[in-house]
């Protein structure tokens, strides 16, 4: 896909950030990380557990503060959660009290959007999360799948610029994962979104991105990016393909040595306790 | 034969009955006391003919619906505050806990001497039987919210009153209940005891005067009353609690 450099909507400045907890030296979770994201681009995140993922999404998201630099949306300093940028967590968080309609009308009825066009408006959110027909029923009611399709449906609900996404498919199973995938992808189509995805996982990352930043472990900073130049849609085809092959590759190879030496600093750390 | 809830209920309600009216006829153990349900009915027939019955089943009514409702408005309010403020919360739980499990009836001094002897001190015996099971219910379920809730609401830029009535009191809806029924159980029997110990008026006050005359039919039928009037009370959380979802 080819982009205009000069449209950036998102852009990460400088971000650093430490975690402080008693008795023990301070965690650098993320120093001086940079990233700017154009508008309409699909960037996948990936990095090694514990690199400082979901802090940089906490960051942008405007849940925590960052220590140093700052977060830009359409070259305006953010402060706090931003209404251009929609949140989708890793965790099930779904509300259980509510139906499907009510889960995805939430942020609209916080915005004083009267109940007949919240109702009008979750139908068809539902609708674009392929869910019509289960308006009425309880997240209890529906699979893990559904579930986070309704998560996904309440963020878009407020048509949000930008879709933050920190491993929205990390509790699903492989088959559930690459389909909403592919939602994910259409649905960014339909809205014209501009969407950074956190995920793990090298072979997602490659399907949905226009371009992956690989995030390396402590300090955490974006150390690269590779552009993914690969035709959409990306169905089995593409994914079966050597080029597929070679990105995922690519990535592993640069990601390997940063997953090692965390696993090396975890059990270093877990040892020293002992 | 025994296949349902509901059979198994009646079955021992039954089973229960044909023991103490079997005991009541015999005249086996303590014939005083377990008095035939037949008295027990005329009991029941002859109090409710007389208006004086009412007005006291309206004090204790009055006494604890009120206490109740305050202790419910505060409590949930207090037990919100409590795990929305952690260190408020982690500071004060100890206090709570101990006047949690500390017999009410030693606040009645304390409560008689501001209040005086009438329906005030009741209602406030109410409140201080209430609201502890309440509080402590609110504040246990706050610390077991979802964080993910909150921070999908916050991600809304939620304000706070919404916070409060769109994510923290659903998602208590559960504990809150338990601690509502538990509540009124104690409120109801704060009141009574003030009643049956100093009061001048109310059901527990009833039941002393025909336990003093040696009424026992009477008395007994008062506390079929207060009885039903728990049922009655259980009967509407209930139907509160069924259109709760989840
Ligand atoms: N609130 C906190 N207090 C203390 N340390 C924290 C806190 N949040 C994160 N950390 C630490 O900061 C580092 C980065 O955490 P983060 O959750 O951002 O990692 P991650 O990349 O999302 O990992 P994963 O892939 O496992 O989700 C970790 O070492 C973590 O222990
Ligand atoms: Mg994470």
């Amino acid at each position: 896909m080819t982009q205009k450099k000069d449209n950036v909507v998102l852009s990460v400045e400088q971000v650093s950030k430490s975690f402080y907890v008693e008795d023990e030296p301070p965690i650098l979770a993320l120093s001086e990380t940079d990233l700017e994201v154009q508008k309409g681009e699909f960037v996948a995140v990936i990095g090694p557990s514990g690199c400082g993922k979901s802090t940089l999404f906490n960051i942008i998201g405007g849940l925590i503060p960052s220590d140093t630099g700052r977060i830009m949306v359409d070259g305006r300093e953010t402060n706090g959660p931003d209404k251009q940028i929609g949140m989708v967590f890793q965790e099930e968080s779904t509300f259980a009290w509510r139906t499907v309609e009510q889960n995805i009308a939430f942020p609209l009825e916080l915005a004083g959007v009267p109940k007949a066009e919240r109702v009008k408006q979750a139908a068809h959110f539902a609708d674009l999360v392929g869910l019509s027909g289960f308006e009425k029923r309880y997240p209890a009611e529906l699979s893990g799948g559904m579930r986070q399709r309704v998560a996904l449906a309440r963020t878009l609900a407020l048509e949000p610029q930008i879709l933050l996404m920190d491993e929205p498919f990390a509790a699903l199973d492989e088959q559930t994962r690459m389909l909403l995938g592919e939602k994910i992808t259409e649905i960014r189509e339909e809205l014209d979104q501009t969407v950074l995805l956190i995920t793990h996982n090298i072979t997602e990352a490659v399907q949905l991105s226009d371009r992956v930043a690989i995030m390396s472990f402590r300090p955490g900073v974006i150390k690269r990016t590779i552009d993914i130049d690969l035709p959409r849609p990306r169905g089995p085809e593409t994914i079966s393909s050597d080029k597929f092959g070679h990105y995922v590759g690519e990535i592993w190879a640069d990601l390997r040595e940063e997953a090692a030496r965390g696993l090396r600093e975890s059990e270093k750390a877990l040892a020293d306790e002992h | 034969m025994l296949t349902t809830p509901t059979r198994v209920r009646a079955f021992s309600l039954f089973a229960i009955w044909l023991l103490w009216e079997v005991n009541a006829q015999i005249g086996w153990l303590v014939p005083e006391v377990f008095t035939p349900t037949s008295q027990i009915l005329a009991g029941l027939a002859e109090i409710s003919t007389s208006p004086v019955f009412y007005e006291h089943m309206f004090f204790t009514i009055l006494s604890t619906g009120v206490g109740f409702l305050i202790a419910v408005f505060a409590g949930t309010i207090l037990g919100i505050g409590m795990g929305a403020f952690r260190i408020v919360g982690r500071a004060l739980n100890p206090y709570i806990a101990a006047l949690a499990s500390s017999p009410k009836i030693i606040f009645l001094p304390v409560v008689m001497s501001f209040a005086g002897w009438g329906t005030e001190t009741k209602m406030t015996m109410a409140v201080i039987g209430a609201i502890f099971p309440i509080l402590l219910s609110a504040y246990a379920g706050m610390l077991s919210i979802n964080p993910v809730h909150i921070r999908v609401a916050k991600s809304f830029n939620i304000k706070w009153y919404d916070l409060i009535t769109k994510v923290y009191l659903p998602s208590l809806r559960h504990p809150l209940l338990v601690g509502f029924r538990l509540g009124f159980g104690a409120s109801l029997v704060s009141v009574v005891l003030t009643e049956a110990k100093f009061g001048e008026s109310g059901l527990g006050f009833l039941a002393m005067q025909y336990y003093g005359l040696y009424a026992i039919g009477k008395m007994f039928s008062v506390l079929v009353i207060l009885f039903a009037l728990a049922i009655i009370a259980n009967f509407l959380l209930d139907r509160f609690a069924t259109r709760v979802p989840h």
